[in-house]
């Protein structure tokens, strides 16, 4: 049996919140093979943003396991802050607050070496993870407005460390938008900046591309095509996909759909 | 705590406005005021001369002298302008032999002859800064307080003096000030003398008399009051302020002219040039405070309207959520109308109470410190409060126009789907980077997406700039122009009428390099305002004349032309409108000489005219006024020059009178330097950050496409260095062409100048602009690095 690309056990992930503390993930075991197509669906608050901030290494889970093809995945240390917070938030003891300044300033020293720095090093890896294996979709697209629809591609090439002119084409021909190469996002629709942020995130050859809500802000029309476009752009690249929706109508492209609940996994069905 | 310290710049701004504003509005109200004290014609004030008539060769004897007052009198041609009294006094250029710590000083001196008359008093008020009586024997004198206190002189020493008749002793009898001699400077210098290197005395006639070797009733200088005080024809503009009295110098110069057959030359007090000096100074003085005022403030206002508008992006859900559950215009502008308003008011009130409270009298004892005179009763008028307050609250609220009214106009719709963040980039700039990598493209095209703010923006840093650049750019040329810094003299020599000879003698024996100069005072035909004609032996632009002629058009004059050929000054070319190749006629006193204008020389503050000296001399008929020495090794000047000469100037006094002025002006020069530069920080930053925290979501997103913050840092290092290039080129145009303009507003014919900014100043100007925006990227990469991508993947998907 191959090595699952993504490997999670137990995986939890807690906030603290002044209300208490908040389990969005709470023990999730999940595997996920190459060539799947998961779509997560549930209802809001559920934890499927959450698992896939943890699946990109946005987020770092607060306990459990996550290995991406069998490599552990970059997460932040846990850095207990209280100290810091205390000095820097606002308290009771008002006679205390003209010192803050300047206490943050003489501690700002040994705050950046324990905590910045570590945190702004773990941050980078998990970059550099993303980089080396995640494509992201976004539901804005989130397309820059200065650069054309081909350089948008060649963008994320170049701060990948590669310009590749003829792959951007490539996937620009694949997503259909060949003729729409030298166009500002502006000048085109919804639907078709949606396909040129999936050219785009398949522009450094991902092994994992991820969509949140990708279709949400597009017509039923549009998100159908646009999801055939993602389907017919994975096939084609060989990439595992996991996207998040709350449209049930989705499930037909993909091959698996798991369905959470208050953090935890509900059910977890192959399609077809 | 960053809107807390933009809102603190912001306020910081306004009160450097209003605290700059309030010091040089006290200053300049405060000399204003001062002068017309002690020139006014009241028991208190010296009663300053309306008119001066003066022999520029010789002297008239007694009777010739009340002759042409009678003469003036008798048909004195304007009723509404009455004579009240004509009364003719000695002047004469001397030195003072000063002994201090056992060296022999040869002081260069000016030497009045002042009996109680009623017209050019001594002023002694009430104050710890004079004291005694008048000179009323023939060896008494009252020594002026700027010359007394720099040798330590007190009343009742005994001082030594000359003027080219040997030295003679005189006593002390008083400590006081002249109206002419209040800016302390030697002829035809703009800095105040340092202290011990010049000296008058005011002294009886019986006492100039014996000094000067004159009879009795002797006069080279006949002063006329009118009734009041007229006013009086300006130097510096085309129309006639005075004319009146114009008319009556008119009347005064055709009598003279008609009894007497001496050269003589007739001026309003914009002739003498102490006094044109400080009236200059306050005008410009008070010109320039609500322009600085009005300056600052519009730096402040700029930020305010960036700042605010940025407000206005980050709350525009807020504004349109606001509008969509029905809230009216009318309320939602006022919250942003009051912002700048607060802002205003409370910087404001700082400004005022430091600018009344330490910048105004900082200022008046810096005068006090730098021009010697007391400012007598200075105080901080409510009208200059007032209009202080008006321009800058003014300026802040019309900033706070435009963002309210957006504010007050967004579409919620527009908002709520997000619309507003769609927007089309430049076609134009898109082909010119296209085959840039996409990264630079990138760049160079975020660099230039907001236009209005980056011009407004860079109008605020050129402005802020300007403050810093003026006064280097300022200081840079003045240097030169003051100290003579390219010249190769030691000692200009002033002897009486044909006394060249011995001191040439004196010269020759020492081993001194000399040249003959002919100084004399002349006008062009049609005009009243005088210019100095220097006759030169050697007229050369090599390094090594002893006056190296900066010639900028035209070529050196020709000797012994048929029409004697001659060089002007480019002050005296433009306020002449004179040009290279015509012939002009000049006039001196009596004598009319046709000149042909073979080029244009820079460099000169006051104004000149350069002659052959053989050329000068024929159309005059004196032959030298003065010698230039070029002194040997271990020899100085010594009391035998010093009894043959009528003063003498040295250039090491002029370069060290320099030093101490850059020295006496040092911290407010740094604090101006400093402010400036301090301004261009707050404004440059602020837009660059805004810049930044704009592009929140498109930099988020390239970090979770996996952009390095490595990569990211570039590409902002690259923007804001790119911001600061251009900001620095326009910033240090900008300050070329406004301080070249602000110069030709201030320029007077007795004080001309001209900026030629140097290379170095101009590139350390961009640098500034470049480092600053340059060091506010790792404040802009901290940012990004601190970004909580979980925070931005929900604003990017939800």
């Amino acid at each position: 049996m191959s090595m699952p690309l993504v490997s999670m056990k137990g995986l939890e992930r807690h906030y603290h919140m002044a209300s208490g503390t908040v389990r969005a993930l709470d023990g999730i075991d999940l595997e996920i093979s190459e060539g799947e197509r998961i779509i997560l669906l549930g209802p809001s608050g559920s934890g499927k943003t959450t698992l896939l901030n943890c699946i990109s290494a946005l987020d770092s889970p607060t306990a459990g396991t996550y290995r991406f093809a069998g490599g552990e995945v970059p997460r932040a240390p846990e850095i207990p802050l209280r100290w810091w917070n205390r000095i820097t938030t606002e308290s009771r003891t008002a006679w205390f607050d003209p010192l803050r300044p300047l206490l943050r300033l003489l501690l700002y020293p040994l705050h950046y070496f324990s905590y910045s720095r570590p945190m702004a090093k773990a941050s980078e890896e998990a970059t550099s993870f993303r980089r080396e294996n995640i494509g992201y979709v976004f539901q804005f697209f989130n397309l820059l407005q200065d650069l054309t629809v081909l350089e948008n591609i060649t963008l994320i090439q170049e701060l990948a460390g590669g310009r590749d002119e003829a792959r951007a084409r490539h996937l620009l021909d694949l997503v259909g938008l060949s003729e729409e190469v030298d166009r500002f996002p502006a000048e085109i629709s919804g639907g078709q900046q949606q396909r040129v942020a999936i050219a785009r995130s398949l522009a450094k050859k991902p092994r994992l591309l991820l969509g949140d809500e990708l279709t949400g802000n597009l017509d039923s029309k549009t998100s159908g095509m646009v999801m055939e476009v993602l389907v017919k752009a994975c096939q084609a690249e060989g990439i595992t996909c996991v996207f998040v929706t709350h449209d049930e109508s989705l499930v037909e492209y993909s091959t698996r759909a798991v369905r959470l609940d208050s953090g935890k996994i509900l059910s977890d069905d192959r399609i077809g | 705590m960053k809107r807390r310290l933009m809102l603190f710049a912001v306020v910081s701004m306004v009160a450097v406005g209003l605290f700059a504003g309030i010091s040089f509005g006290t200053y300049a109200n405060s000399v204003h005021n001062l002068y017309d004290n002690i020139y006014s014609d009241d028991e208190e004030g010296t009663n300053l001369a309306d008119v001066w008539v003066e022999n520029t060769a010789s002297t008239w004897d007694g009777e010739i002298a009340n002759s042409l007052c009678s003469e003036i009198a008798q048909n004195w041609p304007d009723p509404d302008l009455p004579l009240v009294s004509c009364e003719p006094r000695v002047v004469v250029d001397g030195l003072m032999f000063h002994s201090e710590e056992g060296d022999e000083k040869l002081v260069p001196a000016v030497w009045h002859g002042i009996d109680e008359g009623r017209i050019d008093k001594v002023w002694m008020p009430e104050h710890e800064c004079c004291s005694g009586r008048l000179a009323a024997a023939d060896d008494e004198l009252v020594l002026d307080e700027h010359a007394a206190s720099g040798m330590g002189i007190e009343v009742g020493d005994i001082v030594s003096i000359g003027a080219g008749h040997g030295s003679m002793d005189f006593t002390v009898v008083g400590i006081g000030y002249h109206p002419y001699h209040l800016y302390y400077a030697l002829e035809g210098s703009i800095l105040p003398a340092e202290p011990g290197t010049f000296a008058t005395g005011y002294l009886s006639d019986s006492g100039i008399e014996r000094l000067a070797n004159l009879s009795a009733g002797s006069a080279n200088l006949l002063l006329l009051d009118v009734e009041g005080t007229p006013e009086f024809d300006l130097q510096s503009t085309e129309e006639v302020e005075g004319e009146s009295l114009s008319q009556a110098i008119s009347y005064v110069r055709q009598t003279v002219m008609d009894a007497d057959d001496s050269s003589f030359t007739a001026y309003d007090r914009s002739g003498v040039q102490s006094v044109e000096f400080l009236r200059a100074d306050a005008e410009g003085a008070s010109l320039s405070y609500p322009v600085i005022t009005g300056m600052i403030a519009m730096v402040a206002g700029i930020t305010i309207f960036l700042s605010l508008q940025r407000l206005i992006q980050s709350q525009a859900r807020e504004i349109a959520i606001l509008r969509t559950l029905g809230i009216p215009r009318s309320a939602i502008m006022p919250g942003f109308i009051l912002a700048p308003v607060a802002i205003g008011l409370i910087g404001s009130t700082i400004g005022i109470i430091l600018g009344a409270a330490f910048g105004g009298p900082a200022m008046v004892a810096m005068y006090e410190e730098i021009i010697g005179i007391p400012a007598i009763g200075f105080s901080t008028e409510p009208s200059l409060i007032l209009q202080n307050l008006g321009i800058a609250m003014v300026v802040v609220l019309i900033a706070g126009i435009k963002p309210a009214y957006e504010a007050s106009t967004i579409q919620p719709l527009d908002i709520l789907r997000g619309q507003n963040e769609v927007r089309l980039s430049s076609r134009g700039i898109q082909r010119l980077t296209s085959r840039l990598p996409t990264t630079v493209g990138l760049t160079v095209r975020s660099s230039v997406r907001k236009p209005m703010r980056l011009v407004f923006t860079f109008f605020a840093v050129g402005l802020s700039m300007l403050i810093f650049g003026t006064m280097s750019m300022m200081m840079d040329s003045m240097d030169n122009l003051v100290t003579g810094a390219n010249q190769n003299w030691d000692a200009q020599v002033n002897v009486p009428f044909g006394g060249e000879g011995e001191v040439i003698e004196w010269a020759e024996e020492n081993g001194a390099d000399f040249e003959s100069m002919l100084v004399f005072p002349g006008n062009a035909e049609g005009d009243t305002r005088q210019f100095l004609a220097y006759g030169l032996d050697v007229i050369s632009t090599e390094d090594d004349a002893m006056i190296p002629i900066d010639l900028s058009e035209g070529q050196l004059p020709t000797l012994d032309a048929d029409t004697p050929n001659v060089l002007v000054d480019e002050g005296t070319m433009l306020f002449l409108e004179w040009e290279v190749g015509q012939k002009q006629t000049v006039m001196f006193g009596p004598f009319s000489l046709e000149v042909e204008i073979s080029g244009v020389t820079s460099g000169e503050i006051s104004r000149t005219i350069y002659f052959h000296r053989s050329d000068l001399s024929d159309a005059i008929g004196l032959e030298a006024t003065s010698v230039l020495l070029t002194l040997p090794e271990g020899i100085e000047l010594d009391d035998e020059i010093g009894e043959m000469s009528v003063g003498i100037t040295q250039r090491q006094d002029l370069i060290d009178s320099f030093e101490s002025l850059l020295e006496q002006q040092q911290g407010i020069y740094n604090a101006i330097l400093g402010l400036g530069i301090l301004i261009a920080v707050a404004v440059l930053s602020i837009t660059l950050l805004m810049n930044l925290s704009e592009r929140d979501s498109e930099l988020a997103t390239l970090r979770v496409l996996g952009a390095p913050i490595s990569r990211i840092r570039m590409m902002i290092l690259g923007e804001h260095f790119a911001i600061g290039l251009i900001g620095g080129i326009l910033s240090a145009a900008f300050t070329i062409v406004m301080a070249q303009y602000l110069i030709s507003q201030l320029v007077q014919w007795a004080f001309y100048f001209s900026l030629q900014p140097n290379f170095a100043s101009t590139l350390q100007l961009i640098l500034i602009v470049v480092v600053i925006s340059v060091l506010s990227t790792p404040i802009g990469t901290s940012r990004i690095s601190k970004m909580d991508l979980v925070e931005k993947v929900k604003d990017l998907s939800q």
